[in-house]
């Protein structure tokens, strides 16, 4: 389950993405579902996760599992009205 | 010869139900056969489309990727989306130039499982009417909205919108109907809900803007992040360039009802 986390800097963000990249041995292969065989034409996954700013803190979604001494936030990213 | 002679009288009857669509799709992306879907761990890379072209849409960071494998609908496999998720064209943002500028049909069988929030299904255009670009989306008072947007805010080649409560909750399928530069504005935009009557609410007569979108086209979420994706589960999604036939209209909307249980 993916649930929001909040950091105070870009840096602390990138600081911690880098450490649960390395533990996680990003990049990711992709395997066709039907198969499981390797699908070579697909993308590596290069990224866990991504942040905003919102109200001066840095939020992204973690999975539970991994968000060991995150914090976790009510944050959001703001809503948008359609135009 | 006795089979096909069968499959003869059953057309010609009405009573053969198509099982699969019209052809002449642009984009054919189907969640059912998951020799289209690239996972790792049940998180969404790659869906491939099954045209002749083969168009790709894919996630590169696991905190946008939808899900495959948890969800089925009608014994099939479906993909599974919360806010965040999104898969992106991986052509160039002109190919789709021809959904805000020129004609299209576009079918798609999905739910929408929670009401009362923006939910995009497809856009290029990353939701603002200051750029260019086309959205199909569900949001909370005026339920599903097609906009063909063309970089001056507020006002359009055509925005329709469905009405309040149309949509629902459960598994269903659409089909958008667009002609943006038709002189009549009401006919620039059709929405079908099902096999529903065309609704056809756009009063907007503004020239459309021929420039390509602002960006590539997006299943889901409008920009990365945005948090404004549908939340439930996607299906298929036919586009073709053109505008269908009423009688292939109708034979598509019947192939996706069967194959979806809706």
């Amino acid at each position: 389950m993916w649930n929001w986390y909040e950091w105070n800097s870009q840096e602390d963000f990138n600081a911690w993405h880098d450490t649960i990249k390395a533990k996680l041995n990003y990049p990711l292969a992709g395997y066709i579902q039907l198969t499981g065989e390797l699908d070579p034409t697909a993308p590596l996954t290069t990224e866990y996760t991504a942040v905003k700013l919102v109200d001066g803190k840095w939020i992204g979604t973690v999975e539970d599992e991994q968000a060991e001494g995150l914090t976790a936030t009510d944050l959001r990213p703001p809503k948008r009205k359609i135009e | 010869m006795t089979p096909m002679l069968g499959i003869m009288a059953s057309q010609i009857s009405g009573h053969l139900t198509p099982t699969s669509p019209v052809a002449g799709y642009k984009v054919w992306l189907d969640a059912a056969d998951t020799a289209t879907i690239t996972q790792s761990g049940g998180a969404v890379s790659q869906w491939t489309d099954k045209s002749g072209t083969a168009y790709t849409f894919t996630q590169s960071n696991s905190s946008y990727k939808p899900s495959t494998g948890v969800d089925t609908q009608n014994g099939k496999n479906v993909l599974t989306f919360v806010q965040n998720d999104s898969l992106l064209s991986t052509a160039a943002a002109s190919t789709w130039t021809f959904l805000h500028s020129t004609v299209s049909t576009v079918f798609i069988a999905f739910k929408q499982t929670v009401g009362g929030s923006y939910g995009y299904i497809l856009s290029d255009d990353q939701g603002s009417s200051a750029n260019i670009g086309y959205i199909i989306l569900n949001e909370p008072t005026s339920n599903l909205n097609v906009f063909a947007e063309r970089g001056s805010p507020g006002t359009y080649a055509f925005v329709n919108k469905t009405g309040a409560s149309t949509l629902g909750t459960a598994f269903t399928y659409i089909t958008a109907i667009s002609d943006p530069t038709n002189a009549t504005a009401a006919n620039r935009s059709d929405i079908r809900l099902k096999q529903g009557s065309a609704i056809k609410n756009n009063v907007q007569t503004s020239a459309v803007n021929t420039s390509s979108p602002t960006t590539t086209l997006r299943i889901s979420d409008y920009d990365a992040g945005g948090n404004e994706g549908i939340q439930g589960t996607l299906g298929e999604i036919l586009i073709y360039d053109s505008i269908l036939s009423a009688g292939n209209i109708l034979l598509n909307q019947q192939y996706l009802a069967n194959k979806w249980g809706v």
